[in-house]
C-alpha cells in the first residue's frame, strides 16, 4: 500500500491533531512526573550508600535503617579486617544529634564520624575536605543541609560559614570547611567530623563500637559469595547473629524496601502514573473514535472496494501508534524541563533514567494498541450496505 | 437560552455512546485531581490525626517543641500552674515516647513505636465509638496496652479483626500484653501506635528520670463551660511568659502541619499533579466541545443566518460545559470514593472526602470546562455564516 492512509488521516486536520497530541503528551509527562518523584524518594533513601565506598558492610543485626542502625563491637570489625580476601575494614559512626542554631532553635542533623585518614567516602568533594578535621572541636558541613540550620545568607551554607560555631550536642564546634552530601529521608541537613569528636558529641556512643564497619574486598568481583561464605561465622542460629554481613546490592535493596515498599510512597506514586496512562489511554480513544465516526462512509466504501478488515484495522491502530509516537517525544523534553524546574523549586532530585524511558515508551504503546482496539469496535459496526 | 428548545442537552445526549466516551476523559481527569488532593491531604492530616482526636480546648507544649515527633518536654509543674488558671476546667499530662520506645515481637526486628500515655481516669480522647473506654479497665493491669491496627505491618502483629487477643510482645525489652486494638493511623514519623495507662509507662521508661512522670510532653486543657478559648489562651499565655507555649487545639494543628508542609516537598509534588490533571482536563473537554462545534457547523451556520446573537452559543457552549463538567464530575466522585477505601485499606493513610475537598474539586471541574468552552466556542463566534456554505 503506497499511501499511508493512516498518517493522512492524522495529517489531514492539522490543529485538531496538534490538540490531541497535547493532550496525549500531558498524560505521557504526568507518568514521567509521577515516576519521578518516587525515583527522588528512592534516591534520597539510598543517597548516602551511594557515597559511600564498600562491597560488603557489617552492621547490627537490629539495623532499622541508615539513621537507626545500633551498634556493633568494635572486635567484630577487627576479625573480618583480618579474614583472607579482605583488603580493609573502615568504620563509619552514624548518629542523630541536637544542633542548635543563631535563633536559638534545636534541630535534628544526621552526624558522621569518620578517620580522616581513613575515609569511608567516595565521593571525592568529600574526601577532598577531610584533612580540614584537625584540632578537638572541627566540623565540615554539608552544603545540602536545609537553612533551617542557620546558615550566614539563610538559604544555604558556603563558604562565608566558615569558622563559625555552633553548639552541637552539648559542645561548641567550629565549621572548617564544606562538602555536598545530602542527608536523605532522615534528616534535613548532615556534618562530619572525626571519630574523637564523634566519641564527644554522642554520649551513647563508645571507642569499642562502631555503627557500620565498611569492608573492601581484594577482589570485588564475587562479593556476595564471599558474604555468604563469612556469614556462619558470626550466626549461631538464623535469628542470632552476633552482625549483619550485607553484600552491596541488597544493602539498596532492603534500603528501598524498607522506604517504598513498607511505606505508601511506592503505591501513591503507581497509582498516580496508572491513572495518568488511563488519562492518555481515554484520549486516545475518544480522538480515534470520533475519526473513525467521522469516516466511517470512507471506511465502508473502502470495505465496499474490497480492502480486507484486517487492512482497515491496521490504519486505525497505525494512527493510534503514530498519535502517541508523536506525543511521546514532546513529553520527554517537557518532562526533561519539569524535572529541572521541580529540582529548583521543590529541592528534590529529579532524574530521569534510561530504565523509565523505556518503560513509559513500552507502557505508551500498550496503551494506545489498547485504546485503537477499542476504537475498531466502531469500525465493525460498519456494516457496508447500512452506510448508503 | 430564549427559544425554548434545550439545544444545549439536546447535542450532548442525542449520541449516548459518544456522550459515554467523552464523559470516560473527565472522569478520569477529575479522579486524577481527586488522587493527588486525596494523598496531600492524607499524608498531612495523618500527622495530625491523633491530636484530632485529643479531647482538649487548649494545649501546652514545650515553646523548642517543633513537632510533635520531637521529644522536647516540660516540668510538670506548668501543669499544676495551669490547672489554678482562670476560665480552666482541668489539666490532663500526656506523655509521649518514640525513638526509645521499641516493640519486638518474635522474630522480627524492634521498631520505634509511638506510646501514648495518660491518668486512665482522665478522658483524653474523644474515643467517639467508645473502643478506648471499654478496654480501660484492662489498661489498668501492669505490663498492658493497646496497639493502633493501622500500625505497620512490619511489626509481625497481626491486627485484623479476626485476630486474637492477648498478643505478647517486647517493649524497650520488657514483655508487654497487647490486649487489644484502636484505630488512629501511620505518619511521616511514626510507624504504629501504643495506648498505656501512665502508671505502665513509667515502668517502661524509666530512663525518662527519677519520677518519669515529672516530665509531660503535652498539657491538654479543658476550660469552664463558658469560656472563650482565644481569651484564656491569650491569658494563660501571659502568666507563662516565654517558658511554655499555649496554643488553642486548632492553632496547634495548623502549626504541626506548617512544620510538615515545610519540611517535605509534599504539597510541591501533589500540586504539579493537580495542575497537570486539570490541565489535561481542559484539553479534554476543548476536544469534545470543538468537535461538536466543527460536526455541527453547518447548523450553527444556519441559525446565525437565522439572526440567532452570539450571546444565545455563547450560552449555549457554557451550558454544554456545564453539563459535561456534571456529568464527568459524579462518575469521578464515586469511583474517587471507591479508589480511597481501597487505598485507605492498603497504605493505612486515611482518605478522607470531606464537604470542602469535595467542593474544591467541583469547582475545578466546573473552572476545567468552562475555561475549555470559552475557548471552543471563539470558533463558532468566528465564523460568518455566508463562507460556511
Amino acid at each position: 500500500m503506497r499511501t499511508d492512509l493512516a498518517l493522512l488521516n492524522i495529517l489531514s486536520n492539522p490543529s485538531k491533531t496538534v490538540l490531541s497530541i497535547a493532550g496525549i503528551g500531558i498524560a505521557i509527562a504526568l507518568v514521567f512526573m509521577q515516576l519521578g518523584f518516587r525515583g527522588a524518594v528512592e534516591e534520597t533513601a539510598t543517597n548516602i550508600y551511594d557515597k559511600l565506598d564498600f562491597d560488603i558492610l557489617i552492621r547490627s543485626p537490629n539495623y532499622l535503617h541508615f539513621v537507626d542502625a545500633s551498634q556493633i563491637d568494635l572486635g567484630f570489625a577487627e576479625e573480618v579486617a583480618g579474614l583472607e580476601g579482605v583488603e580493609s575494614v573502615k568504620s563509619l559512626q552514624v548518629s542523630i544529634v541536637n544542633w542548635r542554631n543563631p535563633l536559638g532553635e534545636v534541630k535534628a542533623i544526621l552526624l558522621l564520624g569518620v578517620d580522616p585518614k581513613n575515609s569511608p567516602f567516595s565521593d571525592e568533594n568529600v574526601n577532598r575536605v577531610l584533612d580540614q578535621l584537625s584540632g578537638d572541636n572541627s566540623l565540615l558541613m554539608d552544603r545540602l543541609s536545609n537553612p533551617e540550620f542557620g546558615p550566614i545568607n539563610k538559604k544555604q551554607f558556603d563558604s562565608s560559614d566558615i569558622g563559625r560555631e555552633f553548639e552541637v550536642g552539648s559542645q561548641n564546634m567550629k565549621i572548617v570547611g564544606l562538602y555536598s552530601l545530602g542527608a536523605g529521608l532522615s534528616a534535613n541537613g548532615s556534618a562530619i567530623v572525626s571519630i574523637d569528636s564523634f566519641l564527644r558529641l554522642v554520649p551513647t556512643s563508645s571507642s569499642q563500637q562502631l555503627t557500620f564497619g565498611l569492608v573492601k574486598l581484594k577482589s570485588p568481583g564475587n562479593s556476595a559469595a564471599f558474604a555468604d561464605s563469612i556469614r556462619p561465622r558470626f550466626e549461631r542460629s538464623e535469628n542470632d547473629r552476633s552482625i549483619e554481613v550485607v553484600c552491596r546490592d541488597e544493602v539498596i535493596r532492603l534500603e528501598l524496601q524498607r522506604w517504598i515498599g513498607e511505606t505508601p510512597v511506592g503505591f501513591i506514586f503507581n497509582l498516580g502514573a496508572l491513572i495518568a496512562l488511563l488519562v492518555g489511554a481515554a484520549i486516545i480513544y475518544m480522538v480515534l473514535g470520533n475519526d473513525v465516526a467521522n469516516r466511517l462512509n470512507e471506511y465502508a466504501t473502502l470495505r465496499a472496494m474490497g480492502y480486507s478488515n484486517l487492512y482497515l484495522a491496521s490504519v486505525v491502530l497505525k494512527q493510534a501508534l503514530y498519535l502517541a509516537m508523536f506525543a511521546f517525544a514532546p513529553a520527554l523534553i517537557a518532562s526533561f524541563f519539569l524535572y529541572g524546574l521541580t529540582e529548583y523549586f521543590a529541592q528534590i532530585s529529579m532524574k530521569m533514567n534510561t530504565k523509565r524511558v523505556f518503560w513509559v515508551l513500552l507502557a505508551t504503546l500498550f496503551m494506545c494498541s489498547i485504546s485503537g482496539a477499542f476504537a475498531l469496535k466502531k469500525l465493525w459496526k460498519a456494516e457496508t450496505a447500512d452506510l448508503f | 437560552m430564549s427559544s425554548g428548545i434545550p439545544l444545549a442537552w439536546k447535542n450532548l445526549t442525542h449520541d449516548r455512546r459518544k456522550l459515554v466516551v467523552a464523559i470516560g476523559g473527565i472522569v478520569f481527569a477529575v479522579m486524577l485531581m481527586f488522587q493527588q488532593r486525596g494523598f496531600n491531604d492524607a499524608l498531612f492530616d495523618s500527622t495530625v490525626k491523633i491530636v484530632r482526636e485529643l479531647n482538649a480546648d487548649l494545649v501546652i507544649v514545650n515553646p523548642l517543641r517543633f513537632s510533635l515527633s520531637s521529644e522536647i518536654r516540660f516540668a510538670r509543674s506548668a501543669i499544676d500552674e495551669a490547672a489554678s488558671h482562670l476560665g480552666v476546667s482541668q489539666v490532663k499530662p500526656l506523655f509521649i515516647e518514640n525513638i526509645a520506645a521499641r516493640l519486638r515481637i518474635d522474630k522480627h526486628r524492634a521498631h520505634p513505636i509511638r506510646v501514648i500515655a495518660f491518668d486512665l481516669n482522665n478522658e483524653v480522647f474523644f474515643d467517639r465509638i467508645g473502643e478506648i473506654k471499654s478496654q480501660l479497665a484492662r489498661l489498668n493491669e501492669p505490663n498492658t496496652a493497646i496497639m493502633d491496627r493501622l500500625s505497620m505491618v512490619g511489626y509481625g502483629f497481626d491486627l485484623s479483626s479476626s485476630a486474637k487477643f492477648p498478643k505478647m510482645g517486647e517493649l524497650s525489652g520488657r514483655p508487654i500484653n497487647i490486649i487489644g486494638t484502636f484505630q488512629s493511623g501511620r505518619d511521616f514519623a511514626h510507624d504504629g501506635n501504643l495506648i498505656m495507662s501512665q502508671e505502665n509507662f513509667a515502668n517502661y521508661f524509666r530512663y525518662r528520670g527519677l519520677d518519669p512522670l515529672s516530665i509531660v510532653d503535652l498539657g491538654l486543657v479543658k476550660l469552664q463551660k463558658d469560656a472563650d478559648s482565644t481569651e484564656v489562651c491569650k491569658s494563660l499565655q501571659a502568666s507563662f511568659g516565654k517558658k511554655f507555649t499555649v496554643l488553642t487545639r486548632q492553632q496547634f494543628i495548623d502549626k504541626e502541619i506548617g512544620f510538615w508542609s515545610r519540611s517535605t516537598p509534599v504539597g510541591v509534588i501533589f500540586t504539579i499533579g493537580t495542575i497537570m490533571g486539570f490541565v489535561v482536563g481542559v484539553i479534554i473537554c476543548y476536544q469534545i466541545l470543538a468537535n461538536d462545534i466543527s460536526e455541527h457547523m453547518g447548523e450553527f451556520a444556519t441559525l446565525k443566518a437565522m439572526g440567532y446573537k452570539n450571546s444565545y452559543f455563547f450560552g449555549l457552549v457554557i451550558c454544554q460545559s456545564i453539563y459535561l463538567a456534571i456529568f464527568g464530575f459524579v462518575p469521578g466522585l464515586i469511583l474517587s470514593w471507591g479508589l480511597f477505601y481501597i487505598n485507605s485499606n492498603m497504605t493505612g493513610l486515611l482518605l478522607e472526602l470531606t464537604m470542602p475537598r469535595i467542593a474544591l474539586i467541583l469547582i475545578a471541574t466546573l473552572t476545567m470546562c468552562i475555561v475549555s468552552g470559552l475557548l471552543a466556542v471563539r470558533k463558532l463566534i468566528a465564523a460568518d455564516p455566508a463562507s460556511l456554505f
